[in-house]
Formats: structure tokens, C-alpha cells, sequence
């Protein structure tokens, strides 16, 4: 098949008429002299042509597109006869990748390419990658034209600028609404198709409003999403969630993350990605509901080595078998409903967080009507006790036997501490006592940190 | 810190309004900071992306963040207190005024009243129909109707 003898082509972003849609494009032949592309898009569609006639090719990615370079390959492998080619990446604003060398070098840097230039070149490592190979590879080079700025037009370059500072306040706007909303901002026009992926916060959280579940959107949304660095991931699924859905996958999308946040009410065996383990960026973990944190033990020292604050409603998280939390400051618990067995692995996550500073425990759900809370002193203290932990504070305390043996072990091993605040409920305090008794015997275990202040509030509503 | 209370500057906006403030109020904008630092601070600082209107605003806030600053991370009264006077600070503008102190203070960078204001246009677009938020972006829609309609099938997980 072969099109009409065209002289030059521009494809323009939108038009998404342009190869697309065409059948056969395998082994299609096309007498273009010349061809301008300004959407990355386009240079995909046009992998498997054979652009056997062409002199020029300008290419201007587009602005959240990373992976031009790569793409710009194929499309060189297929025009064996360029003698002309021009890259604008002014308004491309992404940190482009180059990582996969080709295996082999185009004809046409070989035999023909003689003018090679590049407007908005700024000297990023891969832009440097890529720069290099074209220059060692292309035999017949004449002419080179290297610029961070467009060529010939100042004012050009001025208004690039400021709208590149206006898509960055736009990024920063579009993060603090529900990432529901962010995304269809790509209905408002041409340009805003791909603003939002360039957000830095994503947050999904399925509502009782929501009738099916928002696992498609939540899939969709982060494959499409391109920002280098998330500060926040937050991701809450709730009943309606199909039980294929692969939430460790598709957190793995977000190479770097600053935060995260997962709960998904009905998935039992989820894992998270290995990857997220050795994440460097991570610095606060919030995890709800049954999610297995699965390690290896050869990775056992580096595995969230950068958290510095953890969250869990529930330590059915297997944290326990060799997770070290290295940096780990501040720990917030929050035991479920029937959950008895909490305290044990409670205190293997201690053994695993050796700089803990500060420990939460809030119990208002937890409910042990029916079987009795369990504690077994550890054989050794925590590292983090003895040489750590300031803050220990805990909320809707009961007195409940258990509970207050851990507490004592607490006070009794904590060398550092400096504030322990307990609060309770006034219901919780049996008949035959009073608040006061309660407090009493609170201040009468004794404190291995002697200079340590004991509060104790009691909530009346 | 004694010196900084005591030293003065004079930043000038590009319709030629002058402020005299503190080092420690100049201090707030980093790229002010960075001109002081590289001592080419001795007379007045122009700024040539901001207006005397903006400027002025944008100096009472870093005004305040200097006298009223939180003692430490701990202080939680101390930052509601000032949260709570943020927000009754953007209510003084309208959407127009708050698009430029976007504008001005990511050009002399100050992350806390960016934060802020970009928060507030946030909160201002939440609940509008792409239409309100058109026109208050000043966008055209430059789909047609037959790319629009493309774009809602190809994306229809984004608009269940």
C-alpha cells in the first residue's frame, strides 16, 4: 500500500487521525521528503514505517513526554536516507530517558545524516547520552547546532519560560484536589490533556458515594501518570474492589515516593513491590488493614531503610519476620476490632526499629469482649528503649491486665523517656474505682527514666 | 539575629513602589536571601515580575511569618494561629489577585504562601464544571467536538 507522493507532513498533537489509524503500517512505504512532528505520540505510530525517502525530520517533543529519545531511534532505523535532523525540546519539560543503548546504529547516521540540530538542549545526563551517540555514530556530519534556547526567537523564549512557570503552578494546584477531579481537567483543551500527569500528589480514595469500585480508575490514572517524584501516594479501596485487582503492581508505577498511604478493605493477600522495599524517597509508611510486608531476608538491611514515620491500624501486618525499619522515629498503632494478639508483634517491630523516638498506641477499636488480650514479656529489651524512646503516649487505655503489663514494661526499660500521656474513657474505669485510683497506680510503676512527666486525662463524653 | 532585626533593604517593584524591610522579612523570599548572600544587596532590590500591589501583600505575609513563626515543631497552638490567620489573609482577594501571588511567589520563591495560595484556588475549583473552570483559567477549548468525544471514550475510566 502506498499513500499519495506527498512533499512534507506535518502531524500536529491532536490530530490523532495521522497514523493511527491506518491498516498495514508494517510495510508501508512513504514517499515524504520531509516530516515535523510535534507530539511524541506520533513517532510511535510511526514505528513500523518505512520512511525510505526522507531528508528531514523535525521533531518537537511534547512537554510531559519522556521517552522521545527512544522512540526518535525507531523512527531513525526507518528513514535510511536523512540528511536533515532537527530536534526542538524547548517546550519539553520532562527529564527524558535514555537508558536502552540501540543495539545496533541507524543507517543514516552511517551514510547520510549531515545537519544535526537541537533547540532546548540543557545538558541533562540522558540529554548528554544521547547527544554523545549521535555525535560518535553519524560519518557525515557537517554541521552541528547545539542550543538550551530556540535559535531565532527571543520572544519565544521568554513566553516558553513563563508558561513553564505557569504549568508549574498548575501541577502544584491541580495536587491538592481530589486526583477524581485532576484528572478530568484533560477534557479543557489541547494543552491540558497531559497537565495532570505531571501531578505531585495522587490521592484515591473510594467514598460510600462510589457504587462500583475506583480500582479501574486508580489502574488507569497511574499508568498513565508522569511526574518523576511523588510527595504522596494515597490509595483506599473499599468493598466493591475486584479480587484480581494488583494494587503492588500499580503502586509500582510511582518510581519515587515521599509518602504512602494503602488500605484496601478487601484484599487479603496483597504484597507490596519489592522495589518500594529499597525506595530511598519513602519517608512515611501509613498502612490499613491486612497487607503482608513479605521480605527476603537477604534484603533485610536496606528494606525501608528510609521510613521515618509508620502508621498501621492493624499488625496483621507481618512486619515481624526481619523488616528493619532503620530510621524508623515515630510509630503510630492502631489495633483492630478483635485483634488479641497485637502486643507480641508489637514488640518484634520494636526489636526492628532501633532510633524509634516516639510511640503511639490509640485502642479505641480495639475490643477484646471475647478473648483476652495475651502479653508475654520479651526476653531482651529493645534496642529503641534503651536508647531512643522520649514519647510515649496512649490513647483509650482501659487497664485491661495485658495492657497494663505492657505498659509497666514500657516505663521500666525506657531509659530516655521524657512524656508519657495516657488518657482513658470514664466508662472504662470499673465501679468498685475512681479516676484517682486509676492515676495512682499509673504513677506508682516505676519509671526507669526517673525524670520523666506521667499525664493522665480522663475523657468524660 | 541581632543583625538581621537591625539591617534594612529596600525592595522596589516594577511600577516602581519602594518597601524597606527587615533582613529577616527579606529573608522569607529565597531568592532575595540568595542577592543578599551574594552581597549585591546594597541598594535597592528590583524585582521586574511583580507589582507594588502584590509586593506589599506579599511582604505583610512574610511580615507575619517572621513576628508570629511557631517556637518549634512542637508548637501546635502557635501553628493553628497562624493557619488561622492565613486564611482569613486570602480571603481579602479575588481569584485574579490570587492567580498573581501565585506568579510572584514562586519567581522570589517563598514555598509557604505558594503552598497557600495554590491551596486556594484548589479549593476554589473543586466542586466546577469544566466550563467555570474555563473560564476562570482562561482557557479555550480548542477540541472540537468530535476530539472531545474521542478523548471522553478513549478515557472513559475518567469520567464514570
Amino acid at each position: 500500500m502506498f499513500l499519495p507522493r506527498f512533499a512534507g507532513i506535518k502531524a500536529r498533537s491532536g490530530n490523532n487521525c495521522s497514523f493511527k489509524n491506518m491498516p498495514c503500517l508494517d510495510v508501508v512505504v512513504v514517499n515524504v521528503g520531509s516530516f515535523h512532528s510535534d507530539s511524541n505520540d506520533k513517532v510511535t505510530f510511526c514505528k513500523g514505517i518505512d520512511f525510505s525517502q526522507l531528508i528531514e525530520l523535525k521533531l518537537q517533543p511534547e512537554y510531559s513526554d519522556n521517552h522521545w529519545m527512544e522512540s526518535l531511534v525507531h523512527l531513525l532505523h526507518n528513514s535510511l536516507k536523512l540528511r536533515v535532523l532537527m530536534i526542538d525540546s524547548v517546550c519539553n519539560y520532562s527529564s527524558p530517558l535514555f537508558s536502552n543503548q540501540p543495539s545496533s546504529v541507524p543507517e543514516c547516521l552511517l551514510s547520510h545524516l549531515e545537519i544535526f540540530e537541537w533547540e532546548g538542549y540543557e545538558g541533562e545526563r540522558e540529554e548528554k547520552k544521547f547527544l554523545a551517540y549521535i555525535l560518535a555514530n553519524s560519518k557525515n556530519l557537517k554541521t552541528v547546532g547545539i542550543s538550551p534556547i530556540p535559535f531565532y526567537n527571543e520572544n519565544r523564549l521568554e513566553s516558553e519560560r513563563e508558561l513553564k512557570e505557569e504549568l508549574k503552578s498548575m501541577y502544584r494546584i491541580l495536587s491538592q484536589i481530589p486526583t477524581k477531579d485532576a484528572v478530568t481537567t484533560m477534557i479543557l483543551s489541547k494543552r491540558w490533556r497531559f497537565v495532570w500527569t505531571m501531578v505531585h500528589n495522587l490521592d484515591y480514595e473510594e467514598t460510600d458515594r462510589d457504587k462500583k469500585s475506583i480500582w479501574d480508575f486508580v489502574d488507569k490514572s497511574l499508568q498513565l501518570h508522569k511526574a518523576p517524584i511523588l510527595e504522596r501516594l494515597s490509595i483506599q479501596l473499599g468493598e466493591h474492589c475486584p479480587v484480581y485487582a494488583d494494587v503492588g503492581k500499580c503502586v509500582s508505577h510511582a518510581i519515587e515516593v515521599r509518602e504512602l498511604y494503602l488500605e484496601c478493605v478487601n484484599l487479603y493477600d496483597m504484597s507490596l513491590p519489592k522495589r518500594l522495599y529499597k525506595c530511598e524517597t519513602l519517608v512515611k509508611l501509613t498502612l490499613g488493614r491486612p497487607i503482608l510486608v513479605d521480605v527476603p531476608s537477604s534484603f533485610i538491611m536496606t528494606y525501608f531503610s528510609s521510613v521515618v514515620c509508620l502508621e498501621l491500624d492493624s499488625t496483621d501486618v507481618a512486619l515481624c519476620n526481619g523488616t528493619n525499619f532503620s530510621r524508623l522515629m515515630e510509630l503510630k498503632l492502631w489495633p483492630k476490632f478483635s485483634d488479641n494478639h497485637w502486643l507480641e508483634p508489637l514488640m518484634h517491630l520494636l526489636h526492628n526499629s532501633p532510633k524509634l523516638r516516639a510511640l503511639k498506641i490509640n485502642t479505641d477499636y480495639n475490643n477484646d469482649n471475647f478473648s483476652p488480650l495475651l502479653w508475654n514479656e520479651p526476653s531482651s529489651v529493645p534496642g529503641c528503649m534503651l536508647s531512643h524512646l522520649e514519647f510515649f503516649e496512649w490513647i483509650e487505655y482501659r487497664g485491661r491486665r495485658a495492657e497494663k503489663e505492657l505498659l509497666a514494661y514500657i516505663l521500666a526499660n525506657s531509659m530516655c523517656l521524657k512524656t508519657v500521656e495516657i488518657s482513658t474513657k470514664s466508662w472504662y474505669i470499673p465501679d468498685e474505682n475512681s479516676p484517682e485510683k486509676m492515676k495512682d497506680e499509673l504513677e506508682s510503676m516505676y519509671r526507669a527514666s526517673t525524670s520523666s512527666q506521667l499525664m493522665f486525662s480522663v475523657d468524660r463524653d | 539575629m541581632a543583625s538581621s532585626s537591625t539591617n534594612k533593604f529596600v525592595l522596589k517593584s516594577n511600577d516602581d513602589v519602594s518597601f524597606e524591610v527587615t533582613e529577616a522579612v527579606a529573608r522569607e523570599f529565597q531568592v532575595i536571601a540568595h542577592i543578599i548572600d551574594d552581597d549585591c544587596a546594597k541598594k535597592a532590590i528590583p524585582l521586574s515580575n511583580v507589582t507594588g500591589e502584590i509586593l506589599s501583600k506579599m511582604i505583610e505575609y512574610g511580615k507575619k511569618h517572621i513576628e508570629e513563626a511557631p517556637v518549634d515543631e512542637e508548637d501546635e497552638e502557635g501553628k493553628k494561629k497562624l493557619q488561622i490567620w492565613d486564611e482569613e489573609f486570602m480571603k481579602q482577594f479575588n481569584m485574579e489577585i490570587v492567580f498573581q501571588l501565585i506568579l510572584a511567589s514562586n519567581y522570589l520563591n517563598n514555598k509557604g504562601l505558594l503552598d497557600l495560595t495554590c491551596c486556594t484556588v484548589a479549593d476554589h475549583i473543586k466542586d466546577m464544571t469544566p466550563d467555570e473552570v474555563r473560564t476562570l483559567f482562561n482557557v479555550k477549548n480548542d477540541y472540537t467536538t468530535e476530539e472531545e468525544e474521542e478523548i471522553r471514550k478513549e478515557n472513559s475510566w475518567a469520567f464514570e
